[in-house]
């Protein structure tokens, strides 16, 4: 199984739970990504056409 | 963590992903628009995003629908366009665009010339129109017809002229005017508007379920149940961090 897999580090943590699925069905907002590790990719654009699953994480 | 795209967090990153041997693509983002715009308000969070750059799902990493995924990677491609020749720049550009009607007229003129990758680049196009095309096609006939009609006028736009614009057109008239089609239209809305809100209580989670179920039972056996149920899912996996 091929999946390109993107992890976003860091994010903002808060106090409250959202059940996601607002957004599913519509079009990525640009996410404005910058100092790709990993991988040749320069943009977000670059993985246009490829099966992308976004984490975001932290660490502490 | 906030201002995290400083020197230092990107010095504590490099060193967590050096010492996980962590083989994924990553990348920072500033401030809290992007997050915000994916309803990230804890981690953690994942979103699933089809090659078309459609959101398919999004949610607890652990929660993942093996079918979005199944879906998602029949229309993807296989090799990156940043690995392709710069003699076919311009289709990839044209695609980081996700301008699918002018990658292909640009691919089929390069096809001719035979430039370096322009086999790769027409193959890869074709397949992401047929790709575009098969999962509005998919959707539809598994009931998610919300999805299927709005990703249907997308690329019909795009596709105008072409043989796949005809298949494209044909699914918008059935999410028009097929009885059904748009009475599980407004179940799948009626729903994805209870969604997205910021959970703190558990008698919130709780309210939130029971009107998830009402929509279910409303829309038993359409679409509208199958989104329910998931939607119940992610509420359940996040329950025991709510007050």
């Amino acid at each position: 199984m091929k999946i390109t897999s993107l992890l976003l580090a860091p994010v903002v943590l808060a106090a409250t739970a959202l059940v996601g699925e607002a957004q599913v069905g519509e079009q990525l907002p640009d996410p404005g990504l910058v100092d790709f590790g990993g991988t040749p990719a320069t943009s977000y654009a670059d993985y246009t056409g490829r099966l992308v699953l976004i984490e975001f994480f932290a660490f502490w | 963590m906030t201002g995290e795209h400083d020197s230092e967090g990107i010095r504590n990153t490099e060193a967590w992903i050096e010492s996980k041997g962590a083989r994924y693509a990553y990348a920072y983002y500033d401030g809290t628009a992007f997050p915000s715009a994916m309803g990230v308000s804890g981690i953690p969070h994942a979103v699933l995003v089809s090659p078309d750059g459609t959101v398919m799902w999004a949610g607890h990493p652990a929660s993942i629908p093996m079918e979005a995924i199944e879906r998602g990677l029949a229309g993807a491609i296989t090799k990156p366009i940043f690995e392709w020749d710069d003699a076919v720049s311009k289709v990839a550009d044209a695609l980081r665009r996700k301008e699918l009607g002018k990658a292909l007229i640009e691919a089929k003129k390069l096809a001719e010339k035979g430039v370096a990758d322009s086999d790769v680049a027409l193959a890869t196009v074709e397949r992401m129109v047929e790709g575009a095309v098969k999962s509005v096609e998919s959707a539809l006939e598994e009931g998610n017809y919300l999805d299927a009609w709005t990703a249907a006028e997308r690329w019909a736009k795009q596709l105008k002229g072409l043989d796949s614009a005809d298949r494209l057109e044909s699914v918008i008239e059935t999410c028009k005017n097929d009885p059904e089609a748009k009475r599980v239209i407004a179940g799948q809305k009626k729903l994805r508007a209870l969604l997205g809100k910021k959970l703190k209580k558990k008698r919130e989670a709780d309210s939130l379920m029971d009107k998830i179920r009402e929509l279910a039972e409303e829309y038993d056996g359409t679409y509208v149940s199958v989104e329910a149920s998931r939607a119940i899912e992610q509420v359940r996996s996040i329950y025991e961090s709510l007050r």
